[in-house]
């Protein structure tokens, strides 16, 4: 698999189905603002590992199907984070992609741990409704189809091998450009849970 | 924000309370907790707990604000789960120890601060003063520094001040704060056995 041809496989897939899109840090962000940009994607930049908490932080308190899009060495920086990311998603639309090449590949290609980790596992035992591991590109379009169609918390581990990516500038916004965009993108969509709550709120 | 707002002190110990932390630990009752998080403007609430905010927290259990309340697993889950919600619209508050204010470093700063969120922290301060456990010392004492570097602008509280008006008067300040310089800011808690009664009057 391309990590290209993926990372634009999940993003089209998340677009379909009117999905608000997060990815963990490293050549993810980079790849997918080159790619396609949308105002409907968050990119993470630091804070490796918190990609899931944000996206269910967000899942949890809006109407929107969700995408989290995080490499493996991601995954297993923040999976003490998954119980909590599995509860304050449950209910929602939450579909968390890791691609795993079994490296940190803009640190210069180091190894992870992933080959000795069973992620499905993991995330099955942390609340996950679902899981599945996928190895090509029909694999993953069919287990995203199924994500959003049934609905709830799935994990996909798609597992792409050793295979370098293309190199993508960092992208173009600031961190908190990224973040005004994203919000007034979820207010003109309409995906907060309960927006004349707040809007009181904001009045006095 | 101006260094004068930063470093103000309010709270409500004197120097004849001889009262346990018990009686003063906090809100008790779901409702007061729900007019205190609608006076102040916050729409979530998530962190990871400590015993200065055992009542608030127990409050928030039994409260019908469960859909807006989170248990982290860690505080820079925490941070993250607020980040997320305040994409969606809400007003998020965040609590933790003084220790856990380490290990949400990375989320505070790489994240919180530079995507310019609007988050309050309500840290209970342990090893405040230097007058804790070595453990908590060691990042207690500098507590107040180290949210200095990396520009997170604080209030300090007395954790008998926590069921009364004034904590509720100081969170709202924090939230404006957090919204006018657009990132981060805190409220930190003495516990009650740290604090001599002096110190902390307005």
């Amino acid at each position: 698999v391309k990590p290209d041809d993926l990372v634009l496989a999940v993003a089209e897939a998340a677009l379909e189905n009117g999905a608000a899109v997060f990815t963990g840090n490293g050549n993810l962000p980079r790849a997918l603002s080159t790619l396609l940009d949308r105002r409907t994607f968050f990119y993470m930049t630091g804070s490796m590992g918190l990609c899931a908490s944000i996206a269910a932080g967000f899942a949890n308190r809006s109407r929107a199907s969700v995408v989290a899009l995080e490499g493996d060495g991601n995954l297993l920086m923040g999976s003490s984070a998954l119980p909590a990311v599995a509860k304050a998603a449950e209910g929602r639309t939450f579909v968390h992609v890791v691609v795993d090449n079994a490296q940190c590949e803009t640190t210069g290609g180091q190894k992870t741990l992933s080959p000795e980790v069973d992620m499905c596992g993991v995330a099955a035992a942390d609340g996950y409704d679902s899981t599945r591991s996928v190895r090509d590109l029909d694999e993953l379009a069919a287990a995203l189809s199924a994500a959003f169609e049934r609905g709830g918390r799935t994990f996909i581990h798609a597992v792409v091998g050793l295979r370098a990516s293309p190199k993508h500038p960092r992208p173009r916004l600031e961190p908190s450009e990224i973040a005004e965009r994203f919000v007034s993108e979820a207010r003109e969509q309409g995906w907060s849970v309960d927006s004349g709550e707040r809007q009181k709120v904001e009045r006095a | 924000l101006s260094s004068d707002s930063h470093r103000s002190i309010v709270g409500h110990a004197t120097s004849t309370d001889k009262v346990t932390s018990r009686q003063f630990a906090g809100v008790s009752r779901p409702a007061d907790v729900a007019w205190a998080l609608d006076g102040t403007g916050f729409t979530f609430v998530t962190g990871v707990p400590d015993s200065v905010f055992a009542d608030l927290i127990a409050a928030l259990e039994a409260s019908d604000l469960d859909a807006r309340y989170l248990l982290a697993t860690r505080e820079d889950n925490a941070i993250a789960l607020a980040v997320g919600a305040y994409l969606a619209g809400e007003q998020p508050l965040v609590f933790m120890e003084s220790a856990g204010v380490g290990t949400a470093l990375d989320a505070l700063t790489s994240l919180a601060v530079a995507y310019g969120i609007p988050l309050v922290l309500l840290i209970a301060w342990a090893g405040y003063k230097g007058r804790d456990v070595v453990h908590h010392n060691a990042i207690g004492e500098g507590l107040d520094q180290l949210l200095d570097v990396i520009g997170v602008p604080f209030w300090t509280c007395a954790q008998s001040s926590l069921a009364g008006a004034s904590f509720r008067d100081l969170l709202d300040k924090a939230r404006r704060a957090a919204v006018d310089h657009r990132g981060p800011t805190a409220v930190l808690v003495v516990p009650t056995e740290l604090a001599r009664a002096k110190e902390l009057r307005t």
